[in-house]
């Protein structure tokens, strides 16, 4: 019977009762119908039938002791023994234990965060029939633009694949009545986003069709967040009339807190609080006015049932050509078929692609670390077994078969596996909060992660696996050699040397694939944080703003900024400050441009685009963008004045190689510009190294909304946030001032998902050069303790403590510079992986892996030295000689 | 010296079975004990109480295996067969039981 029954019998000793009792039954009534045959009366053959009973019931219980109970017993006796072994060297058990805890609980931890991202399923209704819609262009190298609500429309009104069709974008909006104006991120919905979705309310209802009809906007659902914090968790809240964006809108319902669409790929990585309905004004839904090329929102559809993807999108590939068809002015360019196509992305796809790579990486960092970890509680194991080698041999002479010994090893590695997961699991559920608490960014799927059944079942797959793969090495070692060899060389055990070593090599090379890959990863990272950001965030205070209904319009609403900015600039402590749009490393919108007067190269095909931002006069000054010609945006270029543009250098030497930018005209959408200064290139994408053309315009021209305030303290002082909002107030008492933060912790902000990549990255790494390390100490400690006698008798004839270092590691540094030689070429094999995984990681620097594999080589000779140092002081070589 | 005896008869009951086993044909427990009976003429009457640990037993060591089956009765039934291991095995008790009884023989005979 096989390891894996005897096992299951364990587990399923119910169903073996049910079959014992089928076959003692079985023979009961083959009893009864042979007394019957030989002619007693079934009265009395039942009668003596039954006076077996006593029997049957013996039968039974010896069945089951046959079955399981007596390997149980072995079993036990095994564990005790373990148990016993592994007592007489507490502080070597400890460290094996500790060891495989800190493989097993990196795994966990990295594995619960896998799981609730990469691997549970989205909360909503059948989830894997849930798609997001994206336009293609191929001739413009588009490959996921969000689809205009004209296209969204006839996407609905012409398909037969998708079940429901939904979209959403999302905004900031001011709440007002609380005890100051409050700005509530927002979605606005298309009514069919929760049916399509399959959310049902916690209070009231949620949107229907109706309400995405003009004259019913004025509706919100809340988020459980947002009617926990601000309404206190009424339940009467349904009903209840409040102020958003100054008019008065009625609470129809609350979302349960497991419902939220803002997952990274499809929204903002901040949390949506309210949403409102989507207004289908007629200015959104036709293809003649402004907003016919505005692609902001999100469409998520449900594939039919029984419709695949392939099927849906070979159909919307065809509404693609129909539309194509029928409006060549927006799908064509100069006569040329731009190559619009629909394309069908399953949800799950779009909003865990950003987190795949690095979770992979993470996750093969860990694994190798358990790797390191279980060779580790290998060697460690062997060499305990070989104390006790005579032991071994005595049991294998006195008839214990392989499979015994195996078993013998196996429970000890299950002891220390045991110990290991248990202490591992309590680590992870430690470093799982951590990891959480130190995650940059918003992902909802976090917020109700734990470690759940699939993480648990994880852990113990995992803690079985090592206990295999550190009980498979000494049990191997064991069952190759001969019985006569391990007696008659007690003490000084050669054989198996060579697997062992060759184990360090593999422990060596693993740790240094996860030091270069670290490596490299936190140069990466130096080189994007040290870049030139070609402005100053040091002092800098960014908060946003957004325009209200009730301010002046004329000559211009963006009067209002400049109100405040006056205000503001007059604090006491305030060096600078100014509005924009968007500040440095925001990513602002990208615009379309062109240069006014210049003939249509009918061969120029690339798409001339640069990064827009509305600012006013202090801008630039605020941040210490450095005008390198002409002259900055003024508080004169009004709107009645000619319409101006600041042009970046990148700009400049694009467009005007050969000639100076100022007094150049570009046209972007209608406006005709006449650039007037041209300033330093400024990081406007965060990672990115190259820095693209710029186009800045003055906030008194051009009126938006929604508005950053900038503000730099004087060097020393220090300005209150308080101090702002009442300077903002002085001016507009009903403007919501929000999202305040000093402009140092934005540029932090803009690499900490990378920081935080490469600092677990490089914890792995230093943990798996430690564990390596420790590799290498054990098996020259092993190597020194096993040859005490040899190195007694060397000591005795002269040798000094030099020559029994280079006698006992000469074995263990050449494989130890095997494995640094294959873990480099690993590494540069693999560092692709990584590269990919981490934005913006450099190039291969072979004087960075260099310098590691120097480091790591002092490390591992640093292992070496010390047992030998410390074994040395021990020999007597006297004492020593006359022990054996 | 009692766990001597049980040991010495649990090994009588193995020989018997493996010998009525080894003639190849699969068997049911009940079958089995009946062989026995009869083969022994009614002096070897075998209990279920031993019978089935015995076979349980066996199984467990590798020398027989079971599987279930239908009876001749249309009953569901295990059947049990010799394995190879089984046989070496029983041919070591026959040597064994040869040798044992000889040699009680002789004492018998002799003193």
């Amino acid at each position: 019977m096989s390891l894996f029954s005897r096992f299951a019998n364990l587990w399923r000793s119910r169903a073996l009762d049910r079959e014992f009792d089928d076959e003692l039954n079985f023979h009961h009534e083959m009893e009864l119908e042979r007394q019957r045959q030989r002619g007693f009366d079934p009265g009395e053959a039942d009668a003596r039938a039954r006076r077996h009973i006593g029997s049957v019931l013996r039968a039974k219980e010896g069945m089951r002791q046959a079955r399981a109970m007596v390997w149980l017993e072995s079993i036990g006796a095994d564990i005790r023994y373990g148990a016993r072994l592994l007592r007489r060297r507490p502080g070597l058990a400890a460290l094996a234990i500790v060891t495989l805890s800190l493989g097993i609980g990196a795994n966990t931890a990295i594995f619960t965060l896998l799981n609730a991202i990469l691997l549970r399923p989205l909360p909503y209704d059948d989830p894997d029939r849930l798609v997001v819609l994206f336009d293609r262009f191929a001739a413009l190298g588009v490959t996921a633009a969000s689809p205009t609500i004209p296209e969204i429309l006839d996407m609905r009104d012409r398909n037969h694949v998708l079940t429901g069709i939904a979209f959403f974008d999302t905004r900031d909006f001011r709440m007002t009545g609380g005890s100051e104006p409050a700005r509530v991120f927002t979605a606005r919905v298309s009514a069919s986003l929760f049916t399509t979705l399959g959310a049902r309310p916690a209070l009231g209802r949620l949107f229907v069709a109706e309400d995405n009809t003009q004259g019913h906007w004025n509706v919100v659902v809340l988020s459980d967040g947002l009617w926990r914090r601000n309404f206190g968790a009424d339940p009467t809240v349904v009903g209840r009339t409040i102020t958003v964006n100054d008019a008065p809108h009625t609470v129809i319902g609350v979302l349960p807190r497991t419902f939220s669409v803002d997952y990274p790929g499809i929204s903002s990585s901040e949390a949506i609080e309210m949403y409102v309905p989507f207004t289908m004004y007629p200015l959104y839904t036709s293809r003649t006015a402004d907003f016919v090329n505005v692609r902001r929102v999100t469409t998520i559809a449900r594939l039919a049932p029984g419709v695949s993807r392939p099927r849906a999108s070979a159909e919307l590939e065809g509404i693609a050509r129909q539309l194509t068809a029928e409006h060549p002015d927006l799908y064509q360019r100069a006569g040329q078929d731009i190559g619009f196509r629909l394309a069908v992305e399953t949800l799950h796809d779009v909003v865990t692609r950003g987190a795949r790579g690095a979770l992979t990486v993470l996750f093969g960092a860990v694994l190798l670390v358990l790797v390191i970890a279980c060779v580790n509680t290998g060697q460690f194991l062997l060499a305990q077994s070989l104390d006790r080698q005579g032991e071994v041999a005595i049991r294998t002479a006195l008839g214990a078969g392989r499979g015994r010994l195996f078993r013998q090893f196996f429970v000890e590695s299950c002891l220390l596996a045991g110990a290991g997961g248990a202490l591992g699991l309590l680590q992870a559920l430690w470093l799982v909060q951590a990891l959480v608490a130190l995650l940059p960014g918003h992902r909802p799927e976090l917020d109700t992660m734990s470690v759940d059944r699939t993480v648990l079942s994880f852990t113990i797959g995992i803690a079985v696996l090592s206990a295999l793969v550190v009980g498979v090495l000494p049990a191997l070692y064991f069952s190759r050699s001969s019985v006569g060899s391990r007696l008659a060389t007690r003490g000084g055990a050669r054989s198996g040397q060579r697997a062992r070593h060759a184990l360090v090599g593999v422990e060596v090379a693993v740790a240094v694939v996860l030091l270069v890959a670290a490596g490299l990863l936190i140069q990466g990272l130096r080189r994007l944080q040290n870049a030139d950001r070609g402005f100053s965030p040091d002092d800098v205070l960014v908060m946003q703003v957004r325009g209200t209904g009730s301010q002046q319009t004329r000559p211009i609403a963006s009067l209002v900024y400049q109100h405040f900015v006056d205000h503001i600039a007059a604090l006491p402590g305030v060096e600078a400050a100014g509005v924009a749009t968007a500040v440095p490393l925001a990513n602002p919108p990208g615009v379309e441009f062109s240069v006014e007067g210049r003939p249509k190269d009918p061969t120029d095909t690339a798409r001339h685009l640069a990064s827009y931002q509305i600012v006013s006069a202090g801008y630039f000054g605020t941040f210490r963008i450095a005008v390198r010609e002409g002259r900055a945006i003024s508080d004169d270029d009004v709107v009645d004045r000619p319409r101006v543009a600041v042009v970046n250098e990148a700009l400049a030497r694009q467009e005007f190689p050969h000639e100076t930018a100022i007094g150049q005209r570009i046209r972007v959408g209608p406006d005709v510009l006449t650039i007037v200064g041209v300033v330093a290139n400024v990081q406007a994408v965060p990672l990115e190294t190259t820095r693209g053309p710029q186009i800045y315009v003055s906030n008194l021209q051009r009126y938006e909304p929604n508005m950053n305030i900038v503000v730099r303290a004087a060097p020393g002082a220090t300005v209150t946030v308080d101090a702002i909002k009442q300077a903002v107030w002085a001016v507009q008492r009903e403007q919501a001032v929000f999202n305040l933060r000093p402009m140092p912790e934005l540029v932090r902000r803009s690499v900490a998902e990378q920081r935080y990549i490469v600092t677990l990255l490089g914890a792995f790494a230093v943990l798996a050069l430690f564990m390596s390390a420790a590799g290498v100490y054990l098996i020259v400690w092993y190597l020194v303790t096993t040859r005490t006698r040899e190195i007694a008798v060397r000591l005795a004839v002269g040798a000094r403590g030099r020559d029994i270092v280079r006698l006992v590691s000469s074995q263990t540094l050449g494989w130890t510079i095997a494995g640094l030689a294959v873990g480099v070429a690993l590494a540069v094999a693999t560092s692709g992986i990584a590269r990919a995984a981490v934005r913006g990681v450099s190039d291969l620097d072979p004087l960075t892996i260099a310098a590691l594999a120097a480091f790591y080589l002092l490390v591992a000779a640093a292992a070496m030295w010390a047992p030998v140092a410390r074994n040395l002081r021990l020999i007597d070589p006297a004492s020593a000689l006359r022990a054996e | 010296m009692r766990d001597n005896r049980k040991d010495q008869l649990q090994g009588t009951l193995d020989l018997l079975v493996l010998r009525i086993l080894s003639l190849g044909t699969p068997m049911h427990g009940f079958a089995i004990a009946e062989r026995i009976e009869q083969v022994s003429r009614d002096v070897l009457r075998v209990e279920a109480g031993s019978l089935y640990p015995a076979l349980h037993r066996m199984a467990e060591a590798g020398w027989v295996k079971s599987s279930w089956g239908v009876s001749d009765n249309n009953r569901r039934a295990r059947y049990y067969t010799i394995t190879a291991a089984g046989r070496r095995r029983l041919a070591d008790e026959e040597t064994h039981w040869a040798t044992l009884t000889a040699a009680v023989g002789r004492v018998l005979k002799h003193s």
